[in-house]
């Protein structure tokens, strides 16, 4: 049933647009305050200081292009092997701060400290997409693969 | 992985690498590539403690001086009544000037030592981290501590007098926090693997405090050390 799912082109392409846009709009709060989302990195207390600003400067864009490219449907296979890779990340960071009771702001969506934003309830959200990530990449054909199979077909027709 | 998947990463890692270093460049909000280590500094909290105590001790040196004064100066009006009066009463001044004068003195280095205090404290531009002793000493003094933590781990526990401000709130406090007098002293806590307390003492300093302190061993330092 799920492979039936993830072999509709609508749902995937849906599925694609849905994953791209929800990383693009992630990705505007953090480029607009970088010293605020690096705070937040910092806060997890996972990464040498060294590394806290590159990540709060790059990290962002890196969500915003791979959206970005999933929503226009070009270079789909990186972008999702790219978003799953980040997605077990965030998991992970996620986890260890539950699980070390850090007090600390998400840093999703917003860089706003006084953001509420349940840690638990992130982790079930990015589960949840890391599972339609991993349905795509398994399941799901890509846009570009779609593209030249067509080509290929009227290349045969012709 | 195909070698055509590899090569779309190497294109999408490459585009964010010159989309992040462009975009960070001309960002009026634009940060360090590599940041600065956060660094506790506790250089201050010593010498703080340290002038604190003698502030304590001269006020207590001031103190006897000023009782002691008093009863000499009650003993000698009786003697004055009792006795001869005009030789007592040259004895009695000059008793009553030497202790005038070391009382003036006693004074004297009272605010001295107080107008030095201020001065570290008033020189306070950011906030300043300090250590459980100075921590204590402050709270002796009963100077406002501020719990940053959330109601949740405020309501399980804090330090006795605390007033709680979750930084992670901090927009639903901003009001009271602003309501309370600028030129106070403030002591900033959480647990202790936190930051909000860092993050809510720059940002009174933002908001114009001028004497905010850290205390970064926080609530469970206080507890295991056993303090109220």
């Amino acid at each position: 049933m799920i492979r039936r799912l993830f072999e509709n082109r609508n749902f995937v392409i849906a599925a694609r647009i849905v994953l791209g846009a929800i990383f693009m709009y992630a990705s505007f709060d953090k480029m607009a305050n970088p010293q605020a989302f690096a705070d937040i990195i910092d806060n997890y207390k996972m990464l040498p200081v060294q590394l806290v600003n590159p990540l709060a400067i790059f990290l962002p864009w890196l969500e915003f292009l791979t959206g970005l490219f999933l929503v226009t449907g070009k270079w789909v296979q990186g972008s999702l092997l790219i978003y799953t890779t980040l997605l077990v990340i965030f998991i992970i960071a996620l986890g260890q701060a539950l699980v070390r009771g850090l007090d600390i702001s998400c840093g999703c969506f917003s860089v706003n400290p006084s953001t509420t934003s349940e840690v638990w309830l992130r982790i079930i959200e990015d589960l949840a997409m890391l599972a339609v990530c991993i349905g795509l990449l398994k399941y799901g054909e890509s846009s570009d693969t779609d593209v030249e199979t067509e080509i290929e077909n009227q290349k045969t027709i012709i | 992985m195909d070698k055509r998947s590899l090569w779309q990463i190497c294109g999408i890692l490459l585009l964010t690498l010159l989309a992040g270093i462009f975009f960070n460049l001309s960002n009026p909000n634009r940060i360090q590539f590599i940041g600065d280590e956060k660094n506790v500094d506790y250089s201050a909290s010593d010498s703080l403690l340290n002038a604190l105590r003698i502030q304590d001790s001269i006020q207590k040196a001031a103190d006897s001086l000023m009782t002691n004064s008093s009863r000499r100066e009650d003993s000698l009006k009786l003697l004055l009544e009792q006795k001869l009066k005009d030789s007592l009463l040259a004895v009695q001044k000059d008793s009553l000037k030497r202790v005038q004068d070391s009382v003036k003195a006693a004074k004297q280095k009272t605010e001295d030592s107080l107008k030095n205090t201020q001065t570290q404290s008033q020189d306070i531009a950011k906030p300043v981290d300090i250590k459980i002793d100075f921590a204590k000493a402050l709270f002796d003094k009963k100077h406002r501590f501020i719990d940053a933590r959330d109601v949740s781990d405020f309501d399980a526990g804090h330090i006795q007098g605390a007033l709680n401000i979750p930084y992670h709130d901090l927009e639903k406090y901003r009001e009271k926090l602003n309501s309370l007098p600028k030129d106070q002293v403030y002591v900033t806590y959480c647990s202790s693997a936190c930051d909000v307390s860092i993050d809510m003492a720059y940002a009174m300093v933002k908001m114009g405090f001028k004497k905010v302190y850290i205390f970064h061993g926080g609530w469970d330092e206080w507890k295991n050390a056993g303090y109220p």
